[in-house]
């Protein structure tokens, strides 16, 4: 499988901060690649980078086997980016923004361009200063989808978006991967991730903390699990990898790391199983257990948070 | 009252935004005028150098660009800072009144800030009343800095007259906030707010250069002359004191009035729709760059125009007063080596060309802001490459600045030829209008290299410009040294009409603006792109 984004080793500072320290980030063709971390973890400088924005200091850095800094112009027609915070000129209407931006590009499908209008549900007509952010990211995400490039990277992308538009988004990622391109999607918001991604790459305070597809990393976290049997289950605290246990009623509830479940299910099988729960262990988990130390640890065991505090 | 609650809160909020630049403001104007007062004993010790120097400029071009000079009979220092200098010191606080008014009203809604502010317990006015409040303040730290420190500066400058001096610029200053209020409720735009308020801040300059050249009566309907006609260190007159309040306080009204029936972050005029496809000539960085500056350059080529129109009408009155004078004539060809008319056209070329500059600069400047406000990531993203983008800013701006002071030229001469029934000088005045586009290109670059390799310091640029200006309009005045008109690109260019066209230093200056902008054009291509 070809390689068309590759970061090794990365270093970017800005005077005494270091924004990306010793930073890898792989992605292959054809997959969509999550890119989470909270916000300031280096994300976007990460992003910049690789658009030829901004000149690392140290490190490896190649798209399409191409220096983004030195080749930007030719890799740019091969590529297109959602920012995250889309600025508008007051003066130009949406839809003459979306087109100088396809254009500059190499030129956009008038038609996709107009299908992408019609199912955004999104007035090209109107000037850039009465747009709200999300009609404003609607504006960079339907410029980059009509044009006609091998690679997108888009940078929170939805975070302006409504829910109805977040499921139109969700579907044009997929038809774009359907299309045989490779994605690169940065964001905060896992479930998006969980959906749309294969692979992540999870970066904190500029470094890579994990990286891999998410079965791979899921088997690094726990599963919760909730049964009740019908001899009692309180010899299941004793068994490896089981966290957080609690039985109440004959009910027991805890995490077990997952790649520990195996042992642990045998025993609930053999105590006689009346009903049992088991949930997959979910991204929000997963990123807790990086971003973690930052919480209580209360707030780290509960596995049913759904909101993420980063 | 309710509508003005949180005005000190606000107040006190701007005073802490700007604790730099206000004070920057008042150090420059009061620091202008006191090293003036502190230069002129030196350059004329004697009352015959004064009044050589009054006679010498005791006609029409010196109204035109000067005023009326009230008490050239008796040039005494005072008269002379008054006559001088008092109306650039007035149209300098005017604009720090229209920057400062619309970077905390206007500016403040268009980034959507205010909104913040306004869902807090803030008045409907009261945004307005502070940014008027503290520019209200400044001006009057600037009058009472002018009253108290120019007698003790200065040699023989009574308080009286000092005060008249500081209390005169204040009216302009106050007046022109007020004028800046109103056209902040006007545009949805900052950039439009101001640019609104400077057409009036020239039309009030144009309005009393007529009245002062030709009919006295109609300074008295222009702000800027209100100033001088407080005749400070001659005899003092406080008339324009009461006009400036009631003009203000109508101002100030009608900016309320406005503001009461808008909504926040709406203009008075509604946007329409517009197209929604871009046509081909916005697809190319040059042509999304004049789009962007489209406005701008029509804006300043008409104002150019109606400037040189109306100079060009008094071209008339030079020539009948060189009639009758032959005397002081005679001596003023000697001193300059050209005709007195020559030497006025000449004087109203390089004029034109310090005012180009204001196209120019913000011209060039657009790829900072543009940087800035985070639409240059999103096109340097797309397949174009930096030099095309910066160089598409600095070519409108190259182009677009000939094309202003060409016009304005060409409603000079036109003018000009007619009056005085020559074509020739038709000719003569685009001749030397060719000769300063190369010194206003030397700014561009100039730009450009800031932008590219020293993008924080960007504002050398206004600052070079504010030099070239002071030693174009004062340089004689205050009898510089060479080497001081020498840092200046202005005075680098052939003395025309009437002075020899010397193609050298023409080419010269073009070759070195052109250095400067490929220099910016490599610097930006090797650094980091700011970002938001």
């Amino acid at each position: 499988m070809n390689q068309i984004i590759s970061m090794n080793d990365v270093v970017k500072t800005y005077g005494p901060v270091r924004a990306l320290d010793f930073f890898n980030l792989d992605v292959n063709e054809g997959e969509v690649h999550g890119f989470l971390g909270p916000n300031g973890a280096g994300k976007t400088t990460a992003i910049r980078i690789l658009l030829g924005l901004l000149r690392h200091d140290s490190g490896h850095v190649s798209v399409f086997d191409g220096d983004p800094w030195r080749d930007a112009v030719a890799l740019h027609r091969r590529m297109a980016y959602v920012p995250g915070d889309v600025s508008l000129w007051p003066e130009l209407t949406g839809g003459e923004a979306i087109d100088v931006l396809g254009r500059l590009r190499g030129g956009l499908d008038p038609k996709k361009r107009e299908r992408l209008c019609e199912r955004f549900d999104f007035d090209p007509t109107k000037k850039g200063r009465t747009y709200s952010k999300g009609n404003r990211q609607k504006v960079a995400i339907i410029a980059a989808m009509s044009s006609d490039v091998e690679l997108l990277i888009m940078d929170e992308p939805t975070s302006g978006l409504d829910p109805l538009m977040e499921v139109v988004f969700q579907q044009v990622i997929r038809e774009e991967k359907e299309a045989g391109k490779t994605v690169l999607l940065s964001s905060h918001i896992l479930y998006q991730v969980e959906i749309l991604c294969e692979r992540v790459t999870i970066i904190r305070q500029g470094h890579t903390v994990e990286s891999g597809t998410l079965d791979e990393l899921r088997h690094l976290t726990r599963t919760s699990v909730t049964a009740e049997t019908e001899q009692p289950a309180a010899g299941l605290k004793e068994f490896e990898g089981v966290h957080d246990f609690v039985l109440e009623n004959g009910r027991a509830q805890f995490n077990v790391d997952t790649d520990k479940l195996g042992p642990v299910i045998g025993e609930i099988h053999s105590l006689g199983i009346r009903n049992l729960v088991s949930q997959p262990p979910t991204l929000e988990q997963l990123f807790m257990r990086h971003y973690g130390e930052e919480l209580t640890a209360e707030e780290v065991a509960e596995p049913e948070t759904e909101e993420v505090a980063v | 009252m309710n509508e003005f609650k949180g005005t000190s809160t606000l107040i006190r909020f701007m005073l802490r935004r700007d604790r730099v630049r206000i004070p920057l403001w008042i150090a420059g104007i009061v620091g202008f005028v006191l090293l003036f007062a502190a230069a002129v004993p030196g350059i004329y010790p004697t009352e015959a150098d004064r009044q050589a120097r009054a006679d010498l400029w005791d006609t029409p071009i010196a109204n035109l660009m000067r005023g009326p000079g009230y008490g050239l009979d008796d040039y005494t220092f005072g008269v002379m800072i008054a006559a001088e200098i008092m109306l650039y010191i007035a149209i300098a606080a005017a604009l720090m009144s229209i920057f400062l008014i619309v970077r905390h009203t206007r500016r403040e809604e268009e980034t959507g800030r205010l909104e913040l502010i306004r869902s807090s317990v803030v008045g409907k006015y009261a945004q307005s009343t502070a940014a008027f409040t503290v520019v209200v303040l400044a001006h009057l730290v600037i009058a009472a800095l002018l009253a108290l420190l120019l007698p003790l500066v200065g040699e023989d400058l009574a308080f009286g007259g000092s005060l008249a001096f500081g209390i005169g610029i204040a009216v302009a200053g106050i007046v022109f906030a007020g004028v800046a209020l109103v056209t902040a409720q006007l545009s949805e735009f900052g950039r439009t707010a101001s640019s609104m308020a400077a057409v009036i801040l020239a039309g009030a300059f144009l309005i009393r250069a007529v009245g002062d050249v030709q009919w006295h009566i109609l300074s008295w309907f222009s702000p800027l002359a209100w100033p001088q006609e407080m005749r400070p260190f001659f005899d003092e007159r406080w008339l324009p004191v009461l006009l400036g309040v009631v003009l203000t306080g109508l101002l100030v009204l009608g900016a309320f009035a406005l503001n009461r029936v808008r909504d926040v972050a709406a203009g008075v005029v509604r946007p329409r729709p517009g197209p929604a496809n871009a046509s081909d000539s916005l697809s190319n960085p040059f042509g999304f760059a004049f789009r962007q500056l489209r406005g701008s350059l029509i804006g300043w080529s008409a104002g150019v125009i109606v400037l040189g129109a109306t100079f060009g009408s008094t071209v008339g009155e030079i020539s009948d007063w060189a009639a009758e004078n032959p005397g002081l004539t005679e001596l003023l060809e000697a001193f300059e080596g050209v005709t007195v008319l020559e030497s006025f056209l000449g004087f109203l070329v390089m004029a034109m060309a310090l005012i180009t500059a204001g196209f120019a600069i913000p011209a060039a400047l657009r790829a900072r802001s543009e940087e800035n406000e985070g639409h240059a990531e999103s096109l340097l993203a797309t397949a174009l490459a930096r030099s095309r983008w910066l160089g598409s800013y600095l070519l409108v701006a190259l182009l677009g600045s000939a094309f202003v002071l060409l016009s304005g030229s060409a409603a000079l001469g036109v003018l000009a030829a007619i009056d005085q029934n020559d074509g020739g000088l038709f000719l003569q005045i685009m001749g030397a209008a060719l000769a300063y586009i190369p010194a206003i290109w030397i700014l561009i670059g100039l730009a450009g290299l800031l932008f590219g390799a020293l993008p924080r310091a960007i504002v050398v640029v206004w600052i070079a410009f504010l030099y070239a200006f002071v030693v174009g309009i004062f340089g004689d005045l205050l009898n510089l040294p060479s080497w001081m008109f020498s840092l200046s690109p202005y005075e680098h260019v052939p003395d025309l009409p009437g002075g020899e066209f010397t193609v050298l230093s023409v080419v010269l200056l073009t070759l070195v603006a052109l250095a400067l902008i490929v220099a910016g054009l490599i610097s930006f291509g090797n650094r980091d792109l700011q970002s938001v």
